[in-house]
C-alpha cells in the first residue's frame, strides 16, 4: 500500500479501510467470463482456419492454372501434330483462315523467290522454305482449329516470299538443326516425308515442337507420356516429420440414454495435437507405404456443477460514544458484529481433460506432381492408437462427483486422493481411420514440405469407464516436412 | 502448448504456474486467479461503479481483459498489484464512455483542514456507502488519489483532465465526506442524547 508523507486524515482512514477489502462475488459473474473468453478463444483458431485454407487454395489454384497453361499448350500441340500427319489439303476458300496473326509472327518465312514463282505455283504453292520457331512461342502460336497447312497458306496472310522449291522437310530440319546446337537431346533422324502438296510430319517431329513450346528442355523429345512419368521421384525411401491441429466433434454411438445425456452436456471436445515422424518406401509411381509413430493429445472442455459450503456475512454495527468529563471531544467506539450463515449452493465448474495417446499409422500415400516439383498427395488408413494417460475431471457411471486425475503411463502419481488409477484405460487400443490431402513441394535434393487437411475417425477415449462410446470426427490441418533418399 | 509436459494440479497454488496456465488458456487455472482477486476486486469495482450493476459489469470486464493482456504482466510487481490498476483502467474506460467526467469544470484548489480522529472506527460499509454517495467526478479521483495510490498527474492524464482540476475534486470530496462523516457522527449523537 502506498503512503504518503501528505496523507490527509480522511484518505487515511478510507485507505486503511477498504484497500484490501474484500467481498463475496455472485457466482454467475464468472459464468459471464467464462462465456467471453471462450468465445474470445475461438476467434483465432477461426483466422488459423481462414488462413490456412486460403494459402491451401491459392496454392491449388496456382499449380491448377500452371497446369492449365501446360495442358493448353500440350493439347494444342497434339491437336497440330495429328492434324498434320494426317493433313488434307485444304480448300483454297478457307486458307484464309489458317494462319492466323500468331502465325505469322511464329513463323518467319525466308525465300529468295519472286512473288511471281509463287503464282506460277499453280495455286498450291509448296511453301515455305526455311520456317524457324521463334523463341518468343505464346500458347496460342499455334492456335488453330485448322492443319497448319504452311504450303498452302497465301502470301497476304503470311509474311513471307515463296521460292516454290523449299519443302517442309527444310523446315523441320531446320527446326532440328537449331535445337541440336543447343545441344538438346533430340531424334535429329526424325521421320519426315518430303512431300511437295501433302507434307507429312510424323509423331517424333511434332514432339519436338511441343518440347520447345512446353520450354521442357529435359523432356528432351521423349514421347509426353514418358516426359510426365519422369517427374515421379526415383527416390524408394523417405522420411518426414509433421505436426497436426484439429477440432474435433463428437457424436455418440451407443449407451443408455441418460449417460449419454449426461455425458454430452458435461464435456465438450475442444482440439487435438499431433506430432509424429515417419518413414515411407515408394512401391510403384507415386505410390508409397508409410508408418511412424505419433503422439497425440485430445482436450475436452468439462463442466459440471458442485455443490458447495458459501459464507454469508452480516455485519452490525454499535456505537459507544464516551464523554470526557473535561468537555473536550467525545470518543467514539464502534463495536462490529459479523454473523456468518452458511448456505450449500450449486456452483458451476470446468476443467480441460486431456488424454494423451501413441498413436501408429499405416497409410497408402499418393504424390502426383504437377509443376516444378510441386506436388498434390492423398493419403488414407488405418491408425493404431494407444491411449496413454489422461488428467483432468472425469464423470463415471456410478460416481456422483468427478474425479481429478493426473496419471502417467506407470500410474507412479496413482497414490494420493485427487488421483484415481483406472485400470481398464491403460493400454487400450482402438482403431482409427485416417484420409488426407495435401499440396506439397520437392527440391531437387530431396527436401520438401507439405500443408493439408487431414480427417481422421476415432473412436471415443472415455467409452468403457462410462458406458457409453463416441466416435469422434477430427478435422484439420497439417504440415510437414519431407527427405527423400 | 502443453503437448508433451504434465501439468499438475497443485500447481494451481503457485503464482507463476497460476499465469503460465491461465496464458495457455487453461480454464481451471483462469478460474483460480478468479477466486484468488474477484472477492477484493469487486470491492474495487464498487468504489468506481455508481451501482452494484455497474460494478459487476465493470469486474467481468476487468477480467476478461486480465487474460487478454496477462502475457503483458512484467513480474515486476506483485500480481495482485497489476490485476488491481486493470480493474481500476477497465473501470474508467467505462465511466469515460458514460461521460461521468465531460462536466467536470476546472476549480480552484479547496482549502481543507478536515479533522476526522473520531471517525476512525466506521465500518467498511459506512464508508462504501459515502464514497458511493459522492458525485462520480469526485468520487473517481478520491479513490485513484486516496485509495488505489495514483498521483494527480496519472488521474489527470487517464481522466484526461488537468492536474488542477484533479486537485480541486480531490479536495472538494474530501470536504463532501467530511460533511458526511460529520452528519454520521451528528446523528449518532443524536441517538445517544435521546437514549
Amino acid at each position: 500500500m502506498l503512503i504518503r508523507r501528505d496523507e490527509h486524515q480522511i484518505d487515511k482512514v478510507f485507505r486503511k479501510k477498504l484497500h484490501g477489502a474484500k467481498e463475496e462475488v455472485p457466482l454467475h459473474l464468472w459464468e459471464g467470463v467464462r462465456s467471453n473468453v471462450e468465445r474470445r478463444k475461438k476467434l483465432p483458431v477461426l483466422w488459423w482456419w481462414l488462413s490456412g485454407a486460403a494459402i491451401i487454395i491459392g496454392v491449388v489454384f496456382a499449380s491448377y492454372h500452371w497446369n492449365d497453361n501446360s495442358n493448353s499448350s500440350w493439347t494444342q500441340v497434339s491437336s497440330l501434330e495429328e492434324q498434320v500427319t494426317g493433313m488434307e489439303p485444304a480448300p483454297e476458300s478457307d486458307m484464309d483462315n489458317q494462319l492466323t496473326e500468331d502465325v505469322v509472327s511464329d513463323i518467319k518465312t525466308e525465300s529468295t523467290a519472286e512473288r511471281k514463282n509463287l503464282d506460277d505455283a499453280n495455286e498450291r504453292p509448296v511453301v515455305s522454305s526455311k520456317a524457324k520457331m521463334t523463341s518468343n512461342r505464346s500458347n496460342n502460336a499455334l492456335k488453330t482449329d485448322e492443319p497448319l497447312n504452311i504450303a498452302t497458306s497465301k502470301p497476304s496472310q503470311v509474311h513471307r516470299e515463296k521460292s516454290g522449291t523449299t519443302t517442309t522437310q527444310e523446315l523441320f530440319q531446320r527446326v532440328i538443326t537449331e535445337y541440336s546446337s543447343q545441344e538438346v537431346s533430340l531424334p535429329v533422324s526424325a521421320e519426315l516425308e518430303e512431300t511437295k502438296s501433302e507434307p507429312t510430319i510424323t509423331m517424333s517431329s511434332a514432339s519436338m515442337i511441343q518440347n520447345e513450346i512446353l520450354g521442357g528442355s529435359s523432356l528432351g523429345g521423349m514421347n509426353p507420356s514418358k516426359a510426365l512419368t519422369q517427374h515421379w521421384t526415383t527416390n524408394r525411401l523417405m522420411v518426414g516429420a509433421w505436426f497436426a491441429q484439429a477440432n474435433p466433434i463428437r457424436k455418440p454411438a451407443n449407451g443408455s440414454s441418460g449417460n449419454l445425456i449426461d455425458l454430452n452436456q458435461r464435456t465438450k471436445p475442444h482440439t487435438e495435437q499431433a506430432m509424429g515422424i515417419g518413414a515411407g518406401v515408394r512401391v510403384w509411381k507415386g505410390l508409397s507405404v508409410w508408418t511412424g509413430l505419433e503422439k497425440s493429445q485430445f482436450d475436452e472442455s468439462h463442466q459440471w456443477r458442485d455443490s458447495m459450503d458459501v459464507n454469508n456475512y452480516s455485519t452490525s454495527v454499535n456505537y459507544e460514544i464516551s464523554y470526557p468529563i473535561d468537555g473536550s471531544t467525545p470518543v467514539i467506539t464502534a463495536f462490529f458484529d459479523t454473523t456468518v450463515t452458511q448456505t450449500r449452493e450449486e456452483v458451476s465448474k470446468s476443467q480441460i481433460n486431456s488424454y494423451t495417446s501413441w498413436n501408429v499409422p499405416l497409410f497408402l500415400n499418393w504424390q502426383q506432381p504437377v509443376f516444378k516439383g510441386f506436388f498434390v498427395a492423398a493419403e488414407t488408413g488405418p491408425v493404431f492408437r494407444v491411449d496413454r494417460s489422461f488428467r483432468g475431471s472425469f464423470v463415471f457411471s456410478g460416481l456422483a462427483a468427478p474425479l481429478h486425475t493426473n496419471l502417467a503411463a506407470d500410474g507412479s502419481q496413482g497414490s494420493t486422493t485427487d488421483y484415481v488409477y483406472l485400470s481398464e484405460y491403460y493400454h487400450n487400443w482402438n482403431l482409427d481411420w485416417h484420409a488426407g490431402l495435401s499440396v506439397g513441394w520437392m527440391s531437387e535434393s530431396g527436401f520438401g514440405w507439405n500443408v493439408g487437411l487431414r480427417h481422421r475417425r476415432m473412436v471415443g477415449h472415455t467409452g468403457s469407464e462410462n458406458a457409453v462410446s463416441h466416435r469422434i470426427q477430427s478435422t484439420g490441418f497439417n504440415i510437414g516436412l519431407q527427405y527423400r533418399f | 502448448m502443453s503437448l508433451f509436459r504434465k501439468q499438475p494440479i497443485s500447481a494451481l497454488t503457485d503464482e507463476k504456474s497460476l499465469i503460465e496456465g491461465c496464458l495457455k488458456g487453461h480454464e481451471s487455472y483462469q478460474f483460480e486467479l478468479y477466486k484468488r482477486f474477484a472477492g477484493k476486486m469487486m470491492v474495487v469495482c464498487k468504489r468506481y461503479a455508481g451501482s452494484k450493476q455497474e460494478a459487476e459489469d465493470f469486474l467481468q470486464e476487468a477480467f476478461i481483459r486480465i487474460y487478454d493482456k496477462l502475457h503483458t504482466y512484467q513480474h515486476s510487481g506483485s500480481l495482485e498489484g497489476w490485476v488491481r490498476r486493470v480493474v481500476v483502467h477497465t473501470a474508467l474506460n467505462k465511466l469515460r464512455s458514460r461521460k461521468y467526467y465531460d462536466d467536470m469544470p476546472e476549480d480552484l484548489p479547496v482549502q481543507d483542514h478536515t479533522h476526522v480522529d473520531v471517525m476512525s472506527e466506521f465500518g467498511e460499509k459506512e464508508l462504501m456507502k459515502m464514497i458511493g454517495d459522492l458525485p462520480a467526478g469526485y468520487r473517481t479521483v478520491f479513490n485513484m488519489y486516496a485509495i488505489d495510490g495514483y498521483d494527480h498527474a496519472e488521474i489527470a492524464e487517464a481522466l484526461g483532465i488537468s492536474e488542477g482540476t484533479s486537485r480541486s475534486q480531490l479536495a472538494k470530496a474530501r470536504a463532501s465526506l467530511k460533511n458526511a462523516l460529520e452528519q454520521q457522527k451528528k446523528t449518532i449523537d443524536r441517538a445517544y442524547q435521546t437514549r
